[in-house]
């Protein structure tokens, strides 16, 4: 073979190699990371490791608003939650999250009450809805699949719960491509029903962080309520331990 | 015509032995369902005073709307103005006295776990002055005045899963009339055991007035009232109607009241199944005592061919062979009943002198002691049904005879 | 006179198999009140068959029977009864007494049947056990009485309703000569002093001697019906003889 013939054919296999490579380290890189993603998705509810947010739920029976609730979310971490009632109705109560548990706690009373996240809290809103809102601590994630969600483009994610203390079974979240922005969600329970549905509305810059300023959450079993939780007020704090405290209600 | 019945009862005896036979079948059918229904008798009469006792009453007044909806929030269909209602239905006669009732749920937590709980709110005085017993393994009723924590009864399954046990606390959690949430503690005074495993793991009561605290409400879900005696049922539900109808003194509030037979949904259960049983039993006896008998009297017929043709060829009417046949028949019947009856009666005063025990049905936890009731009903009952049955049995023979051919009858061995 | 009853040609055929057995073949006779009459013939002549046709519990299958002016055949079947009850007696070759019933019991069957009352019952009852002999036994069962006994209790029955006609089937078959004899005397006894009319079958010639009126069956067919002027004795002379006798004792 002559030299140039040599050469050509030299090329010809590395040119091949190469593509092939590049193709394998490119569709690789396509596919995303569900793990990854669904932690970025969680930035936009949890802004701070350590934080307070307020929330107003306003549940609506039939499209007419029903009653309102206020509440008072202190999170430290992906695993302890203090919320305190604020409705006057409610004063003195309060609910806490440790680990996979939850109790609720009563004024005048001198004991918790174990609730699990599922049990409603106010409207179509459960516990774990207001109270474990870092899915990537209870959730195992697999990307399904690419798809618009409205006019934005999702990734669609599936997750299943890894620890007893999620509130759902399963979830379908589809997530913004572009920064992996909560866009919707639908809530399944262990028998498989299609119990929930959850559309993010609103998104605002608070202290330097992008976060959800609106939730709604759709009732898929009876189709004749929903409710909407506003965000308010998130700010950056360190929360003292002691907060979280398990035992009596007459703790400080 | 006297003459002929005591011709009937000789021929009874004629064949002795066949006759003793048949009389023992017919008396053994009597006696079996006497003892039977003696024992159901004593099951129903047993379980329908239990039932009333155990706090059911012999009359509950509602609101008329607790039959038509239920509750969308707690007491929403409860009584508005008990306490008036209670004194005008105090006031009728045969009224032993009237205890309010608040039915709900919630939970109960013992600060580690929760669990369900089915419970009611008492006015305890009112329950003791009805007769209203409660079983309790443990502890004691609850006492209406007492300053700190309000006292409670619980379940042993629920005491049990609770891990508690007379003195300790718990905290109990609902839901208000107006939908939020309420806690108050409670201190237990007494475990309770139902006999029913289900409603041991469930329940729970408290006084009247802690209930109405935890609940937000003033209301009651119904009123019970107790008379003197089960037999006065109907007329004081009778004699309270136009009462309640003008809304016991002019309240807005339509009421509605129902009898204990209307409300004891599991005693009418078990009625019906015994009495469906002792049916079914009458039936077979019926049939056995049938079959057997036209065998008998077949037979019998046969043997007085002769006899028959004999009359017959004197111009004896067919018709009187037939009530001849029959009348045997009757009689036949009237005595084993007769024997059956006093044998039945005197096995069963026998019986209930031995205090057997049987071992005890499904879902209840202690065993069933053997009594058995004298019921005049069931004798007499059971005394038609085996007569009924030889003359019907009767009716082929007789027929028979009387449709003999005279001349072949006299002819016959 | 007129007759109490007639067989005029009467027959009687029972199937047997695929034919017909004729057990009596045109027979007629004619019988008066107050008469005293035999039936002989040996077996299976077809005495029973013309006892049970005259005495009405059969019907013949050709001929007719009138009885007391009435034609058999016309009747109801309620009426033959009736006239069975009322007109006619039984005797039986096997007594055929009721077992349960004493004596006197027996014999006020017939009084039963006809609704008389209990005194003039007992009354009647007694008169006919006394012309039988048989007042000391009136409380016995037939268990406990002799075959004689028991046939004579039989004929008391058999006469206590004063019937036109009593038909006796071979009486003394089950009884000794004496009795035989004695039964088939008192029978002729009660002929002559209640005047009622007596028919009985039998095969035993020596029964015969004193029987004014002889009826021969072989067959089924009537071969004599003799009057017999040696039996009559000095009671029993027809009209005609007496004219001849009274007109012979004139002559001389």
């Amino acid at each position: 073979m002559s030299k140039v013939d040599r050469f050509l054919r030299w090329y010809l296999i590395l040119f091949a190699a190469g593509l092939l490579l590049t193709c394998a380290l490119v569709c690789r890189a396509a596919t995303p990371n569900a793990e990854a993603l669904l932690k970025q998705s969680d930035r936009f509810r949890n802004g701070w490791l350590s934080y307070v947010v307020h929330v107003k739920i306003t549940d609506y029976e039939a499209d007419r608003p029903d009653e309102e609730h206020l509440y008072e979310v202190s999170q430290k971490g992906t695993d302890k939650t203090y919320v305190e009632f604020m409705s006057p109705r409610e004063k003195g109560e309060h609910l806490l999250m440790l680990g996979d548990d939850m109790w609720v706690y009563l004024p005048d009373t001198s004991r918790p009450v174990r609730i699990t996240p599922l049990e409603r809290l106010s409207g179509d809103a459960s516990n774990g809805d207001v109270a474990r809102t870092n899915y990537a601590a209870d959730y195992s994630a697999v990307y399904l699949r690419t798809e618009k969600a409205g006019a934005v483009e999702c990734n669609v994610l599936e997750l299943t719960a890894k620890r007893k203390g999620a509130t759902y079974h399963r979830i379908l979240y589809w997530i913004r491509v572009e920064d992996a922005r909560p866009v919707r969600a639908e809530f399944y329970l262990t028998s498989g029903k299609h119990i929930k549905s959850a559309t993010f509305d609103e998104y605002g810059l608070v202290g330097g962080q992008m976060l959800l300023r609106r939730l709604t959450l759709y009732d898929e079993i009876l189709h004749n309520s929903h409710s909407v939780l506003e965000y308010s007020g998130a700010t950056q704090r360190a929360l003292p331990d002691k907060l979280f405290y398990q035992g009596r209600a007459d703790r400080f | 015509m006297s003459k002929f019945l005591l011709l009937a009862f000789r021929n009874v005896f004629r064949n002795r032995r066949r006759t003793v036979m048949t009389l023992l079948m017919v008396a053994g059918g009597v006696a079996a369902l006497l003892l039977a229904g003696g024992y159901f008798a004593r099951m129903t009469h047993g379980l329908r005073e239990n039932t009333i006792r155990n706090g059911l009453g012999h009359i509950q007044i509602f609101s008329a709307e607790h039959f038509k909806r239920d509750e969308v929030r707690v007491l929403d269909t409860g009584i508005d103005n008990w306490r008036q209602v209670a004194a005008t239905v105090r006031s009728a006669e045969h009224v032993r006295g009237v205890a309010p009732r608040i039915e709900f749920y919630g939970m109960v937590s013992n600060g580690q776990k929760s669990s369900v709980f089915m419970g009611s709110a008492v006015d305890p005085d009112a329950e003791r002055s009805l007769g209203f017993e409660t079983y309790l393994a443990s502890g004691h009723d609850l006492d209406a005045q007492r300053t700190g924590d309000a006292e409670a009864l619980i379940g042993t399954g629920l005491a049990k899963s609770m891990n508690v046990k007379v003195g300790d606390g718990l905290t109990l959690l609902a839901v208000t009339s107006d939908g939020a949430l309420n806690g108050v503690d409670v201190q237990i005074a007494g475990i309770v055991e139902t006999g029913v495993a289900d409603l041991d793991a469930r329940y729970l009561r408290i006084p009247l007035d802690a209930g109405q605290r935890l609940l937000q409400s003033d209301r009651v879900t119904n009123l019970v009232v107790g008379l003197d005696a089960t037999a006065n049922t109907d007329r004081v539900y009778d004699e309270l109607t136009p009462r309640l109808n003008n809304g016991f003194g002019g309240m807005s509030q339509q009421m509605e009241m129902k009898k204990w037979i209307d409300l004891a949904t599991y005693y009418k259960q078990v009625r019906n199944m015994f009495d469906g049983i002792f049916l079914f039993m009458g039936i077979i006896v019926f049939f056995m005592v049938l079959m057997s008998s036209i065998n008998t009297l077949l037979m019998s017929m046969f043997e007085r061919t002769r006899e028959i043709g004999t009359m017959l060829a004197m111009g004896t009417p067919q018709a009187w062979i037939v009530g001849l046949f029959m009348t045997e028949a009757a009689l036949l019947g009237l005595l084993g009943a007769a024997i059956g009856v006093a044998g039945g009666n005197l096995l069963g005063t026998v019986l209930n002198a031995l205090n057997l025990r049987l071992p005890p049905p499904p879902g209840i936890a202690v065993s069933i002691p053997f009594y058995v009731l004298h019921v005049p009903g069931i004798m007499i009952g059971a005394s038609i049904l085996v007569i009924v049955s030889l003359v019907l049995a009767s009716i082929l023979p007789a027929i028979r005879a009387s449709r003999l051919r005279i001349t072949e009858a006299l002819a016959h061995v | 006179m007129n007759e109490l009853v007639t067989a005029e040609a009467v027959s009687r055929s029972f199937p047997l198999d695929h034919s017909q057995v004729r057990a009596l073949d045109d027979a007629s006779l004619r019988v008066s009140p107050g008469e005293f009459l035999a039936i002989a013939g040996p077996s299976g002549s077809g005495k029973t068959t013309l006892l049970n046709l005259i005495g009405c519990i059969d019907k013949p299958t050709s001929g007719r029977i009138v009885f007391d002016g009435e034609e058999t055949a016309k009747l109801t079947a309620a009426q033959t009864t009736a006239l069975r009850r009322e007109k006619i007696g039984f005797v039986f070759q096997t007594f055929n007494l009721i077992p349960v019933f004493t004596a006197s019991e027996n014999v006020e069957y017939p009084l039963l049947l006809q609704g008389v009352s209990a005194s003039q019952r007992r009354k009647r009852v007694a008169a006919a056990l006394e012309s039988v002999g048989l007042s000391s036994r009136a409380t016995h069962r037939p268990d406990l009485l002799s075959g004689g006994e028991r046939q004579r209790v039989a004929v008391a029955r058999a006469i206590v309703h004063r019937p036109a006609l009593v038909l006796a089937d071979e009486p003394t078959a089950n009884l000794d000569t004496q009795n035989a004899t004695q039964l088939i005397d008192l029978m002729r006894e009660l002929n002559r002093n209640l005047g009622l009319t007596f028919i009985f079958s039998t095969h035993d010639q020596r029964l015969l001697e004193h029987t004014p009126r002889i009826v021969r069956l072989c067959d089924g067919r009537i071969v004599s019906d003799t009057h017999s002027a040696a039996a009559l004795g000095r009671e029993t002379q027809t009209k005609g003889e007496l004219h001849e006798q009274v007109f012979a004792a004139r002559l001389s």
